[in-house]
């Protein structure tokens, strides 16, 4: 009878434990998940204000199919392509998602993200975004933020970055911004746009307005040149991308048009620009998208090499003068085409 | 793999769950080898190095077991003692020793250039050689039996919540729970957790945000006056406690989620009302190992009572550093008490004479003011880079800057504003929570509170160590007592 009765508590005992080690699992499941929702709110709320934060909350305000043109690249991009110009001539909306330092890799899963909501019927691709992501520059990395945290986002940093520990710095804006507590500011107007308050200005198009002219230090601003550590490249890694985005392209229907915003002579030479052309044309043609390259448009837009203190801001970006040329000219050219 | 990583969360979270996975006779095996990978990430040359010491200690106490005669025990004994001492020394104080004879031969008009060697000092060296020590003086002197299973002996040795900075593990208590039968316990996980947050609360949120200041002050006392030192020392104080007991909070609650208790290392320090008792609170597994195997075979308290004190810590601050400076900082620890000592008919005197009583508030408070005072002095001596540091800041610690409260400036420490708000406020939550668990265990008192009291404590750890942690690009930084 004892013995029964041992083996019926024991049995209870067991039966007990396991039911803890449920109930123990369940709730560290709803614990994570609660753990998950707090890591979302305080990467809304400490996410540091920039290009690709501004350009991500334009789009998001957007109503969904609202960009029937839309421009991707980096600064030359931002700097060169104005929306307003365009829209004029087009009767088209554009809107620009240049993002600075933006390179192919990244810019391939940004533009995943826009057409998520958008439709447009153009895309005009700036190729100065032929290039590798760089592990060790923070600009690269920022510019992933303008992706929603989710598997896609993780899938496309491990692809990026071999390195494991630089894709999770990409992924997680988080374990980048969180030293942000120190900036009340940020918070604030992170906070503000989360209730709706503080909605981000809806005629803002992703055009960066660059008014300086070169004046008397022209000289002196072509010294800019002598800094410059990156000049596009195209490889099997960043052609892989761009077939990439003519796949996508011709998937859903969208003209491509490859373009190089204009540059002065000595930067031309600097990146070695002779060489980059002929590759960028052949692989164009290869994969029979459109190209206009500015730097051979000079006349045709009304650019001289004399005349830069009127165009450019420095050696390799658009004043607004400049980038209105440009803007008319590729209006013009969708026009024609 | 330092333990404020992310890599040591998925390492520690992989191995909890495959541990209970895993059928009981295998799972010393896994957290062998689970041990060793860890120790591996470190630097895999000397995980060799710590084999060897571990085969040389496990066969050592074999041969004191089986040994004819006492002259053949001591033979095994002292031939093992020289072995693993020889290999610290080598790693650790050869540069240092070979440096000095050379400066004492230079004081004789002799010159020459010390030989050197260029060699890494291996991560947990001095814990686990002081490990296997203990383990090896307990056999010769017949409280433990030897271990017969050189697999599990080699866990002891790695066990890896421990093997880079402690806490010195004691064989008749760690080695039986590493093969017993540990269940599945979800109190134990969730006690195990609370204090690897509380582990990484001190490490990096109060520990590394106030290195920022220490450093800034530390590494240039040529541009700091006194007030900067005195705001450094009192940061660093509080940095080095939050480093080193935020280190073995994660150690603890890690072999905790595993079952293993391991040795409590620190009982608020801080609030010990006297050097001694100070010493009584930090670093308890080398304190009392110090206390077993060095100071009560030297004679303890019954006789050379004073020079054992003093020497028991100049070999202290010598095991936390072949330096000057850790040499002079164990000599003055030990030096405190010994005039403690040898002042205390004095001082008793006094407080019959002033009828203080040893129970008031404000004289256990005066105390422990006292106390923090001479052991943040001493710190000093610990934290200069080097002696030439060292004196620079001592004949610049008392100079008075007058302009510094009239233009304060937080930059001139090396920390914005709002850090520095933070940090105050840190170390005063630090010092309410030690006092309070003086008293009573705040984890109890948590364990009975609704769930969703608990959860918000949780969730208030982790949003504190993510907003707070000093984290991300360029610093991350390792716990102080690595080095040692």
């Amino acid at each position: 009878m004892q013995t029964v009765r041992n083996l019926s508590t024991s049995n209870s005992e067991a039966v007990n434990k396991k039911y803890q080690t449920a109930g123990f699992i369940v709730l560290s499941v709803i614990f994570l998940a609660l753990v998950l929702v707090m890591f979302l709110l305080m990467t809304a709320l400490l996410q540091t204000p920039g290009s690709a934060v501004d350009r991500k909350r334009a789009i998001e305000q957007r109503p969904a199919n609202s960009i029937d043109t839309l421009i991707i690249g980096n600064s030359h991009a931002y700097c060169t392509f104005d929306p307003a110009v365009m829209e004029q001539i087009t009767g088209k909306r554009v809107f620009n998602a240049g993002m600075p330092d933006q390179k192919i890799d990244i810019m391939y899963y940004n533009l995943l993200e826009t057409l998520k909501t958008q439709k447009p019927d153009t895309i005009i691709m700036e190729g100065f975004a032929f290039g590798r992501s760089d592990s060790t520059y923070q600009g690269y990395i920022a510019d992933m933020d303008a992706i929603d945290p989710g598997f896609g986002k993780l899938k496309a940093c491990l692809e990026i970055y071999p390195d494991k520990y630089d894709a999770f710095r990409m992924f997680a804006s988080l374990y980048r911004s969180h030293n942000n507590w120190k900036k009340p500011s940020i918070i604030k107007g992170n906070l503000k746009y989360l209730l709706g308050m503080d909605k981000t200005d809806k005629r803002f198009n992703g055009f960066y307005t660059l008014s300086s002219k070169m004046s008397d230090k022209t000289l002196q601003k072509y010294k800019d040149v002598e800094s410059i550590k990156f000049a596009p490249v195209i490889d099997d890694y960043t052609s892989d991308y761009f077939r990439r985005i003519v796949k996508l392209c011709r998937e859903r229907g969208i003209r491509l048009i490859v373009t190089m915003a204009p540059f002065n002579d000595v930067y031309q030479e600097k990146v070695h620009y002779a060489a980059f052309n002929e590759k960028l044309s052949e692989l164009t043609k290869s994969e029979g998208v459109e190209l206009v390259d500015f730097n051979m448009l000079y006349k045709e837009v009304g650019i001289e090499y004399a005349d830069f203190e009127d165009a450019f801001h420095h050696a390799q970006h658009m004043n607004k003068w400049g980038a209105e040329k440009v803007s008319k000219y590729m209006a013009e050219y969708l026009m024609r085409k | 793999m330092i333990f404020n990583s992310l890599q040591y969360a998925l390492f520690i979270s992989l191995i909890v769950i495959l541990y209970f996975i895993l059928p009981q006779r295998t799972r010393w095996i896994f957290l062998l080898a689970a041990s060793y990978f860890f120790y591996v990430c470190f630097d895999a040359r000397y995980a060799l190095l710590l084999l060897f010491s571990t085969v040389i200690t496990f066969f050592s106490a074999l041969l004191l077991h089986t040994a004819r005669n006492q002259r053949q025990k001591v033979l095994y004994f002292v031939s093992c003692l020289v072995v693993n001492l020889g290999i610290l020394f080598v790693f650790k104080y050869f540069n240092f020793f070979s440096e000095t004879a050379a400066d004492i031969m230079r004081l004789l008009g002799v010159q020459y250039q010390p030989l050197k060697l260029s060699l890494v000092l291996p991560v947990g060296i001095s814990f686990y050689t002081f490990q296997t020590l203990g383990y090896l003086i307990d056999v010769y002197k017949g409280k433990s039996e030897p271990e017969r299973h050189f697999g599990k002996y080699a866990l002891f040795v790695s066990f890896f919540p421990q093997i880079a900075a402690g806490p010195i593990g004691r064989f008749e208590s760690l080695r039986p729970q590493l093969d017993s039968k540990h269940i599945f316990d979800a109190e134990r996980i969730r006690s195990g957790l609370l204090l690897i947050g509380q582990g990484l609360i001190k490490k990096l949120v109060i520990a590394d945000r106030l290195a920022v200041l220490v450093n800034s002050v530390y590494d240039a006392p040529a541009k700091h006056s006194g007030i900067h030192f005195a705001i450094a020392t009192v940061f660093f104080s509080i940095q080095i406690y939050c480093d080193f007991s935020g280190y073995t909070d994660i150690a603890i609650g890690s072999a905790r989620l595993l079952g293993i208790s391991l040795m409590e290392n620190f009982k608020r320090p801080y609030l010990g009302t006297s050097v001694a008792g100070f010493w009584k609170r930090w670093h308890i597994s080398l304190t009392s190992w110090f206390r077993d195997y060095l100071y009560i075979p030297l004679g303890g308290n019954r006789k050379r009572h004073l020079p054992n004190i003093l020497f028991v810590f100049l070999a202290s601050g010598l095991w936390h550093g072949a330096s000057l400076t850790f040499v002079i900082w164990g000599f003055l620890n030990g030096l405190y008490q010994v005039l403690g000592i040898m002042t205390r008919k004095y001082t008793d005197k006094a407080k019959f004479l002033l009828k203080i009583s040893d129970s008031s508030i404000l004289f256990i408070y005066f105390k422990r003011l006292t106390t923090f005072v001479l052991i943040a002095f001493s710190w000093i001596f610990f934290r200069a880079a080097s002696f030439g540091d060292l004196k620079l800041i001592l004949t610049r610690l008392f100079t008075w800057n007058a302009s510094f409260f009239a233009n304060f400036n937080t930059k001139g420490l090396g920390m914005e504003k709002p850090e520095l708000i933070v940090s105050l406020a840190a170390v005063l939550l630090l010092a309410v929570y030690e006092i309070i668990q003086e008293k009573i265990s705040v984890g109890a008192v948590l364990r009975r509170r609704p769930i969703a009291v608990r959860w918000a404590v949780y969730m208030a750890v982790i949003a504190v160590i993510i907003l707070f942690g000093v984290y991300g690009d360029a610093n991350s930084s390792q716990f102080i007592y690595f080095k040692f």
